[in-house]
């Protein structure tokens, strides 16, 4: 058995070593994965303050205090210029929401005078839980105003006049709470609010670029052939499956290396949070295996090494917008959650989600890890039976 | 020389078709793509808040909920409700995804509030439905809301009156509290249709990406023509060499607008998410294949062989298509700032223009940028080549 590990490493060795002789490969394994922090980080970081909603308002004191409560709810406030502005950076996607608070807001509310604030939304899950922040922070500040109009209009009295009454009623009185509590979590209500706290937008991207690279790098299996090293291992008393299993661990020292690096450089720079780091790790690294005995299918089958790396790019996409690394997976069509599960990306998607938003632990996601780790030995072993009748043909 | 260079241009276009991979990725791929995103994107009219209810109550405040709030609601066709005996009955049902979320009326609501000692509803959420929580806290609050308004109402009306306020008037004011939307209104301000839909977006970015690599077939094949000898011997022949390198551009030009076109047409028929107006679309794309030439001429010329280079032009494409915003849309700040730097970027802006404003104009600024990145790559990259070609 010593000897056999020997020999796997020994492949494995040679694998990396001839990798990274080539200045393009070294920026591939060191420099990629630094975009990907910077973005994973930034997005999803400790610190990010929360989405961003657009605010485009005259400066007035009624004005400046919206904007405080809407700080205190939860958004990242961004002022912006004008509505011009404000909408073209929302048809852009680089805001979800935004809101114009026009002129003469603080004085309208002074006179507890009835005044429009306009919303502008994009259609997705962020800006519906702008909009409920932007509810939330409005009626708070329309409260006072409001009920010293309601009184006035029965009582008779001017609505201006009944503003301190009601102001000062409104410190004292309790109010009608809404708490939020996850279900699956053992302990206390847990307050959130859609607004990013359980996304999963970092470890989904992980496996989004993981498997995508792993499989570009499909390629250079083929040169391995083309160059003849191939073969000449088969030569020597090793039996394919072991010379699989070493040019296997070369990716997925690489994968591996990579995915741990921006885990960690994430999560120490940033503040992302990877959930428990045991059953994280361990589905990143299945995931790697299976990312890496992918690449190896793909360089046993094709001859020309643009052909698989273009191939690789496309199926590494389509896998990724399957199984939900592009879109989440709760928001699929029924039918297409079943499909989901017939991808990588699916089983460790749905493990993570476990895992962040459940608090999960290794125990908690077995049938997932088993079925990663499934996929992983069937893709080892087609990619022997392939690599077996190309070289020996 | 200009047939000359069509005839180069035609024997290229002819070894790209014969190349599988072209074929992979100016077609297959990109309509791959736009097919599996129709089948994941849900379709925003469908949704639908499938909720639970638990009424330990029974006062007023809790029927004002369950019986006039939550059944307009669902005549509206937007949500489904389901009752629930209690709470532990309400989170078995959650967990079973009967129901994403469920809401609680705990006993003795009515009764504190109408004592003006406040209350509380507790949300049963899934952290599986994120939309769904959302919504259904939306719900919850807009309705809580209400009843703090009437509370706060009949409070004042109290206190200003010292007491003395007629039971005719506190009826008066609660119909009034609970009937009023909001001295301040909320109006909205953009059309959906004046924004780039999420499918749109997804597709368009899944385009750029892609074209990257489309072009760097183009830019890859000079190389190999070069490792495998006939580029010196093409420009033995007495044509000028710059023949040679327009009708080699103009090859990977053709394959980019084809493949483009493609995944925009696709992204019409089968996601119907078009990318907008023919005309503006048009003009993006034809910049951004420009843009993509440039910069793939750029990235090539620092290889030397046609393995290196397309090491180098998948980590370019990657890192471009990342700051871009192409797998996730980037906020204002320092990604906002950076998707600047990427042509990616500037593509998916020119089309959020083009949706807001519906003319082809507003997509000259991202078209001009977009050529400018191409023709600025490309000059010092051309120059690179050039000198190793006479080498």
């Amino acid at each position: 058995m010593g000897a056999r590990m020997n020999r796997v490493v020994a492949i494995t060795r040679v694998e990396l070593v001839r990798f990274l002789r080539e200045r393009g490969n070294v920026f591939f394994v060191f420099v990629l994965p630094l975009g990907l922090v910077l973005f994973i980080g930034l997005q999803f970081g400790v610190g990010g303050g929360g989405p961003q909603l657009g605010v485009v308002s005259s400066g007035d004191s009624g004005a400046v205090a919206l904007i405080e409560r809407l700080d205190a709810g939860g958004a990242e406030v961004v002022e912006v210029e004008d509505v011009a502005e404000l909408e073209s950076i929302v048809s852009r996607g680089n805001l979800s929401a935004g809101i114009v608070i026009p002129p003469g807001y603080s004085t309208a509310l002074e006179q507890a005078e009835p005044i429009d604030v306009s919303f502008v939304g994009r259609p997705d899950t962020r800006a519906t839980s702008l909009r409920t922040v932007v509810e939330a922070a409005i009626a708070e500040q329309a409260a006072a105003p409001q009920a010293a109009r309601t009184v006035a209009s029965v009582t008779g009295d001017e609505p201006a006049a009944l503003l301190d009454v009601a102001e000062e009623v409104q410190t004292s009185l309790p109010r009608l709470q809404v708490e939020t509590v996850a279900v699956g979590r053992d302990e206390l209500a847990v307050e959130f609010a859609g607004l990013g706290r359980f996304d999963l937008g970092a470890t989904s991207q992980l496996f989004l670029f993981v498997f995508l690279t792993s499989l570009a790098g499909s390629g250079a299996l083929i040169q391995s052939r083309q160059y003849g090293v191939a073969s000449r291992m088969l030569s020597t008393p090793t039996h394919l499956p072991l010379v699989v299993t070493g040019l296997v661990g070369g990716r997925l020292a690489i994968a591996g290396f990579q995915a741990l690096y921006i885990i960690v450089v994430t999560a120490v720079a940033f503040g992302v949070d990877w959930g428990d780091p045991v059953a994280t790790g361990v589905v990143v690294a299945l995931f790697c295996m299976v990312a890496a005995a992918a690449a190896m299918v793909l360089g046993s089958l094709f001859r020309n090494d643009s052909q698989a790396s273009s191939a690789g790019v496309g199926l590494g996409l389509v896998l990724a917008i399957l199984g939900g690394s592009m879109v989440p997976l709760e928001v699929f069509p029924g039918g297409m959650q079943r499909v989901a599960m017939l991808t990588p990306h699916g089983w460790a998607n749905t493990a993570m989600a476990e895992v962040v938003r459940r608090d999960g632990g290794i125990a908690d996601i077995t049938t997932e890890l088993g079925v990663l780790a499934g996929m992983a030995v069937g893709l080892l072993a087609l990619a022997t039976w392939s690599l077996r009748r190309a070289i020996t043909r | 020389m200009i047939r000359s260079a069509l005839v180069i241009l035609r024997k290229d276009l002819l070894l790209r078709l014969r190349d599988r991979s072209v074929w992979l990725f100016a077609f297959v791929v990109p309509l791959a793509l736009a097919f599996g995103f129709s089948l994941v994107l849900p379709d925003p009219e469908d949704f639908e808040l499938r909720a639970g209810v638990v009424d330990l109550d029974g006062g007023e405040v809790a029927l004002g909920f369950t019986d006039e709030l939550l059944p307009s609601l669902v005549e509206d066709g937007f949500i489904t409700v389901r009752s629930y005996r209690d709470e532990e009955t309400a989170r078995v049902a959650i967990e079973a995804d009967e129901v994403a979320v469920a809401w609680v009326l705990p006993a003795g609501l009515t009764d504190g509030i109408v004592a003006g000692a406040g209350g509380r509803i507790q949300l049963l959420a899934n952290p599986d439905h994120q939309l769904s929580s959302a919504v259904a806290r939306g719900i919850a609050e807009r309705f809580a809301a209400q009843i703090d308004r009437a509370a706060l109402a009949i409070g004042t009306g109290q206190t200003h009156t010292q007491g003395a306020l007629e039971p005719e008037q506190v009826e008066r004011i609660t119909a009034t509290a609970l009937d009023a939307t909001g001295l301040v209104g909320i109006d909205e301000l953009v059309a959906e249709h004046q924004q780039l839909s999420e499918p749109s977006y997804l597709a368009a970015g899944m385009a750029i990406f892609f074209l990257f690599f489309t072009v760097s077939f183009g830019v890859n094949g000079f190389l190999a023509e070069r490792q495998e000898g006939t580029l010196p011997r093409l420009l033995v022949a007495p044509l000028r060499p710059v023949a040679v390198h327009i009708a080699k551009a103009m090859g990977a030009f053709v394959m980019g607008v084809v493949s483009m076109a493609v995944l925009a047409i696709a992204s019409d028929l089968l996601l119907d998410a078009a990318w907008g107006p023919a005309g503006g679309v048009a003009v993006l794309i034809v910049s951004a294949v420009v843009a993509a030439l440039g910069v793939m001429v750029l990235v090539a010329s620092f290889a030397r062989t046609a393995e290196q280079s397309g090491n180098l032009l998948a980590i370019t494409a990657m890192i471009l298509g990342l700051s871009g915003g192409v797998f996730f849309p980037v906020g204002t700040g320092v990604l906002g700032t950076l998707a600047l730097a990427s042509p990616h970027g500037w593509f998916l802006r020119g089309l959020g223009d083009l949706a807001g404003s519906g003319s082809f104009t507003a997509t000259l600024p991202a078209a001009g940028v977009l050529v400018a990145f191409g023709v600025i790559a490309a000059i010092p990259g051309a120059i690179r080549i050039e000198r190793w070609a006479h080498a």
